[in-house]
């Protein structure tokens, strides 16, 4: 099963973010993850939602700026340095972490987390190396 | 004090100084430009079909764009070891526009800057500190030459690095400060961030400003915040550079230099003149002009002209100063930009939609240009620093290109405002709130 995010081009400004999400309700559409980064006078959002296609068909209706990627979401347990073992594995592996974010529902009891790095391949590698279950095939984006 | 005695003259006898050069002029013109003669044969007129001022009317207009299709000489009326100086206009888009000046020309030239700035309040005794950029540009060397034939001491400082313009003008005891108002505010401020009180450690009393318009609230915010008496001077490199008008200590408008430039208000749509004190585009015919003598040139700027005498001792006619334009091209801090230049900039950035909103604001009295932009390329959303470079990437082809520091917001394609389906390409917010 691959996960596909979809990440969104917004202003920093207020009301931008909710413009976004109230398409997502008119359309009865689920927010399984969310995460926004900031730039200086932007965001980028990025969604793990129950129907990414009619999201993005939504979203560029509307002329947003949209991109699907497939990401890498590993299930940990909640326990205290466990992500600990992970950013110190991926940092021994010279890997860098672009971001990191919770889903917002647990998976099997385990807490979901959505992560992106230099290296999505190794990445799975080394997490996997460490006990942890890994519930997508790194496949690459399809932008890159 | 009044430089000259033509600046005095009756209405009568300006006028008789007028139709005589006009007349020498169209003659001259028509003999030694093949585009005019051309042109005045077109329409079927003769330089003698010119027997008054009013007959004007039935020359032809010459515009920017005719100066730029005969571009570099072809409208030049001396041969080319006449010319003693070569100015031009910006010109990003295609060609500039070329000027030139005869040895004549230049002490014209010299004579209509002394007479501005010697109404302006500015005697042999000041230090005049010139802040527009000396080069191609007309600005600069125009106000120079006039200053030195007043025998005011010029400091020829240029452009940019404004701390180092704020220490000469305290070190030089500057008393004239020359340059675009905004960058006159500029400086204002910059010396507050120094450590400098403009009003106790400079020494400025007069500012003589021009390359752009200005508004009496920037006029109030110069005296406030330099401590000099602010004027305006008026002109462009088409006719001689500055040195077409100018205003005195009364604050009536800008003096025309009427025995050397002619000038008319016309209606811009059909081309037709207006009566005095009608407001509508100024038209000028050099009178005096050797180089390139041009008839009638449209400068599209919106301005009505007042003849009854001045206050302040002078007859010349006074032109109010100039109210906008009739085509779009902005002025941004001196710097001329037209809409369609910064488009063609946006649409060869890859990952750059074609739709922007150029927005034109003032901040703390200084022209600040906004470009609403969308982004297209969906590989940016990569990362935060992949958007930064690409911002980047728009400001600096924009500078590069046309001299601009625009703050470019990316946005939702759908949040660039469009009116009634079409879109709206520049909004300037200059002239409200009394700015
Ligand atoms: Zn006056």
């Amino acid at each position: 099963m691959a996960i596909k995010q979809i990440s969104i081009f917004v202003q920093n400004r207020p009301g931008h973010l909710a413009d976004v999400t109230e398409i997502l309700k008119e359309n009865n559409i689920k927010i399984i993850g969310l995460s926004l980064t900031e730039g200086n006078d932007f965001g980028i959002v990025r969604l793990i939602v129950d129907d990414v296609y009619k999201t993005e068909y939504l979203l560029k209706e509307d002329k947003y700026l949209t991109r699907i990627d497939d990401v890498l979401v590993i299930l940990i347990d909640d326990q205290i340095g466990l992500i600990n073992s992970i950013c110190q594995e991926l940092a021994k592996n010279n890997i860098n972490i672009n971001y990191i974010y919770m889903l917002l529902e647990e998976y099997n009891k385990k807490l979901p987390l959505v992560i992106k790095t230099s290296d999505q391949e190794k990445t799975k590698e080394v997490i996997e190396n460490l006990g942890i279950s890994v519930i997508s095939q790194s496949t690459k984006s399809r932008n890159n | 004090m009044i430089w000259s005695l033509k600046e005095t003259l009756p209405r009568e006898d300006i006028e008789e100084i007028q139709l005589k050069r006009l007349k020498k002029q169209i003659k001259k013109i028509y003999k030694k430009v093949p585009y005019y003669r051309e042109k005045f044969k077109e329409i079927g007129i003769k330089p003698k079909d010119i027997q008054s001022l009013a007959d004007i009317k039935y020359l032809p207009f010459t515009s920017k764009e005719d100066l730029r299709l005969n571009y570099p000489f072809g409208m030049f009326a001396v041969p080319k070891e006449e010319i003693v100086r070569y100015h031009a206009s910006s010109g990003t888009t295609g060609n500039p526009t070329v000027v030139g000046y005869t040895r004549k020309d230049m002490e014209t030239w010299k004579e209509c800057i002394a007479r501005l700035v010697t109404m302006a309040g500015v005697t042999r005794r000041d230090i005049a500190h010139i802040s527009f950029g000396y080069g191609l540009f007309t600005g600069a060397f125009g106000l120079h030459q006039g200053l030195e034939k007043v025998g005011a001491a010029v400091v020829p400082m240029s452009s940019g690095n404004t701390q180092r313009q704020i220490k000469m003008m305290k070190d030089f005891g500057a008393t004239v400060l020359i340059g675009t108002p905004s960058y006159g505010l500029r400086l204002a401020e910059t010396a507050i961030e120094m450590g400098i009180d403009p009003l106790t450690d400079l020494k400025l009393r007069v500012g003589c400003f021009g390359g752009e318009g200005s508004t009496e609230a920037m006029r109030d915010k110069l005296h406030e915040s330099l401590g000099l008496f602010a004027t305006e001077n008026y002109g462009l490199s088409e006719v001689v550079g500055p040195g077409v008008s100018g205003e005195c200590t009364e604050l009536t408008g800008l003096h025309i230099n009427e025995d050397h430039f002619l000038c008319e208000v016309i209606n811009p749509e059909t081309g037709e003149v207006l009566p005095a004190g009608e407001e509508g585009e100024l038209v000028i015919t050099p009178l005096t002009k050797e180089a390139i003598p041009v008839v009638r040139y449209r400068t599209k700027d919106i301005t009505s002209i007042d003849y009854e005498p001045c206050s302040c001792g002078r007859t010349t006619a006074r032109m109010a100063k100039v109210s906008g334009r009739t085509d779009d091209m902005l002025i941004i801090s001196g710097v001329n930009v037209f809409p369609s230049q910064i488009e063609e900039v946006l649409y060869n950035i890859d990952g750059i939609g074609t739709n922007y909103l150029i927005t034109v604001y003032k901040e703390n009295y200084i022209d600040k240009i906004a470009i609403d932009v969308e982004v297209t390329d969906n590989s940016v959303l990569d990362s935060p620093d992949s958007i930064e470079n690409l911002l980047k990437k728009v400001r600096e082809q924009l500078h590069v290109t046309l001299g601009i520091h625009p703050k470019i917001n990316l946005v939702e394609s759908k949040k660039i405002k469009r009116t009634e389906g079409k879109a709206q390409r520049v909004v300037d917010l200059r002239n409200k709130d009394g700015n």
